[in-house]
């Protein structure tokens, strides 16, 4: 397998021509990775073209957030059908959705507000063709790639955004339609989508590659246990978060061979260089 | 420009009412309070509450309220952390859970899954379960361990609850801390002998830093002289006390001030304590978010209790001690 880009953004779409639309929006390429589900790539971002129903949905998540493992936002971007007093072509954020089989329920926690339609969604095994009691809304992806999607993230960032393609009584919508709707509220999407982003908690102070690099290397000179090394990145992580300066550590003389003693009198400085207030 | 049609969610634009919690009448009052909010039916608090994997961060940012009825224990007793448990019985209990505000040091954000605020709305059951436990003798109880009562107050009046609660029982105190400003809710109220009205107070170095949303000392000052002018009993708690550079001119100035617009030695107690907290709350906080310095100090653990080494404990306590011991007798200052 190919090494992945650095990929921090899925976008899960059941059908291909759902995608379509975002593919060209965002500039994706399609991946040369012929495992697993078909994927688009670029801008940080991969989209997998999952397939239809809860399976293929809950396992495309699953493939993806193994492939990918830096992506720290989920989103699932698709048609849905509606009870009559929705509109076709609306834009639907669910606050509740339940799942058919096994009977299962999730609450997003859904951080943007506007002008986009609430209502619970259901996600089912089979297209479903009336109404039920207490579902707005119906699709047969949504609630599995919610429920998969929090064995991995917040639940804060995983977004489910439908746009209603029928009223359930209609015959199934053509693929040029269901390319449209997705068109023609792409620019609403791409908004949500950067406000939803600039919304999230970010970590300002980790470690950098480089940091972790030079403690690496540290580690190593001085052959720490585990223990010892989670110590030196535990205090080096507090000192950073401190606004200190890590290469404070390259004073401490690095002796030419090593023994327990030496290694623990060596760790014993450098922590107590990092525990400096 | 066409004005965007998104935004991020306010605070409480969504409400979680669990379906048994729905009749009563604080739910209903909440409800009015927030006509446009989004209202969603969940079967349990803890389904959105308590599971696994939230960014308590995240949900910070559009905190919701949840409806909820309690269920037993409605009475905890209270930790070594809590200051005053050197004075017989003492109990805290939770008619809501998290805060308005959001200080850095607050163990609420290592104890509880999320940040959303849950309100619970049985109260009966709590005062049932105080009256039952006041069968066994007197005790202290405090209602705003986790959460700013007063804070709430303009959403839901468990703040007043208790004082009339408390007025009803003399055998029970109770203590209510809070950072609000407000006075207009203890204004129309009869002072008890046995509630203290308690303020957490910080110098505004720390406030403006560390206290996101809370009402600057000023007001805090200003709210607790006005119950001091109507006969309330008044407890002043500097606490956390925070070792930040400069921490022994700041907080002198701090006292001085106090000082000057207080009359201390008419206060019931002072508090003070230095900063401590669960070392497991801790940890998981530092997880989750790393802006904040003063929770990445090399504390010392002892007990299960991450805290400042012992000698600055005592040097920040003595700082506290001698700047304090003229104006107040030396059995109402209480050092942690």
């Amino acid at each position: 397998m190919p090494p992945s880009p650095n990929i921090t953004r899925a976008l899960f779409c059941a059908l291909p021509f759902e995608a379509s639309p975002l593919i060209k929006a965002f500039e994706l390429k399609k991946s040369d990775d012929k495992e697993g589900f078909t994927t688009f790539i670029g801008n940080n971002s991969a989209l997998v073209v999952t397939g239809m129903g809860g399976i293929a949905a809950s396992a495309a998540t699953n493939f993806t957030m193994g492939r990918f493992p830096e992506v720290n936002t989920i989103y699932n971007i698709g048609i849905c059908g509606a009870r009559s007093e929705y509109k076709i072509g609306q834009l639907i954020l669910p606050t509740k959705i339940i799942i058919e089989e096994p009977v299962s329920q999730y609450y997003p926690e859904n951080l943007i507000g506007g002008e986009l339609i609430r209502g619970t969604l259901g996600s089912f095994s089979a297209p479903v063709r009336a109404e039920i009691d207490s579902i707005d809304f119906y699709d047969m992806e949504g609630g599995f790639i919610f429920r998969e999607g929090t064995r991995y993230l917040p639940p804060s960032r995983i977004i489910l955004l439908k746009i209603v393609s029928d009223n359930l009584t209609q015959l199934p919508a053509s693929k040029e339609f269901i390319t449209s709707l997705i068109e023609a509220k792409f620019s609403e999407l791409q908004e949500i989508i950067e406000l939803q982003e600039s919304s999230l908690f970010k970590m300002v102070n980790s470690l950098n590659k480089n940091e972790i690099v030079f403690l690496n290397e540290l580690s190593l000179k001085m052959r720490l246990t585990k223990t010892q090394q989670r110590q030196l990145l535990s205090a080096a992580q507090e000192l950073k978060v401190r606004g200190g300066d890590l290469r404070s550590l390259e004073a401490i003389k690095i002796p030419n061979f090593t023994d327990t003693n030496l290694r623990e009198l060596w760790l014993y400085d450098a922590l107590q260089i990092l525990q400096r207030v | 420009m066409t004005p965007s049609r998104f935004y991020r969610e306010s605070n409480f634009s969504q409400i979680f009412v669990e379906r048994k919690a729905r009749d009563y009448p604080l739910t209903q009052l909440v409800l009015r309070r927030f006509p446009k909010a989004h209202v969603v039916e969940i079967d349990r608090y803890q389904e959105v509450f308590n599971r696994s994997r939230q960014s308590w961060r995240d949900t910070k940012s559009a905190q919701k309220i949840i409806l909820a009825e309690k269920t037993e224990p409605f009475l905890y007793p209270a930790s070594d952390v809590i200051q005053g448990s050197q004075f017989g019985a003492l109990f805290y209990t939770t008619p809501i859970l998290n805060c308005l505000y959001d200080c850095d040091y607050c163990f609420l954000q290592g104890k509880f899954n999320s940040a959303h605020a849950v309100i619970f709305v049985n109260d009966d059951a709590f005062f049932k379960d105080a009256l039952r436990q006041l069968e066994a003798g007197p005790f202290t109880l405090c209602p705003s361990y986790e959460t700013d009562l007063l804070a709430f107050q303009s959403i839901v009046p468990w703040w007043q609850k208790w004082i009339k609660f408390g007025r009803a029982n003399p055998k029970l105190t109770v203590e209510l801390r809070t950072k609000s400003g407000v006075t207009s809710p203890f204004s129309v109220l009869e002072p008890a002998s046995n509630i203290i009205l308690s303020w957490s107070i910080s110098p505004d170095d720390v406030s403006k830093e560390y206290e996101k949303g809370t009402p600057n000392h000023r007001s805090r000052i200003r709210a607790a002289c006005h119950a001091l002018e109507q006969g309330w009993n008044v407890r002043i708690c500097f606490d956390p006390i925070l070792a930040i550079t400069g921490w022994q001119q700041i907080y002198g100035n701090f006292i001085s001030e106090i000082n000057s617009v207080l009359p201390l030695s008419k206060l019931f107690d002072i508090w003070v304590g230095t900063f401590r907290m669960n070392k497991e709350h801790l940890a998981r906080i530092k997880s989750q978010r790393d802006d904040s310095d003063i929770l990445f100090y090399p504390f010392e653990t002892s007990n299960s209790v991450a805290h400042y080494r012992a000698s600055l404990r005592e040097e920040i306590n003595d700082f506290f001690t001698e700047r304090l011991k003229d104006a107040i007798p030396e059995e109402k200052l209480i050092l942690w």
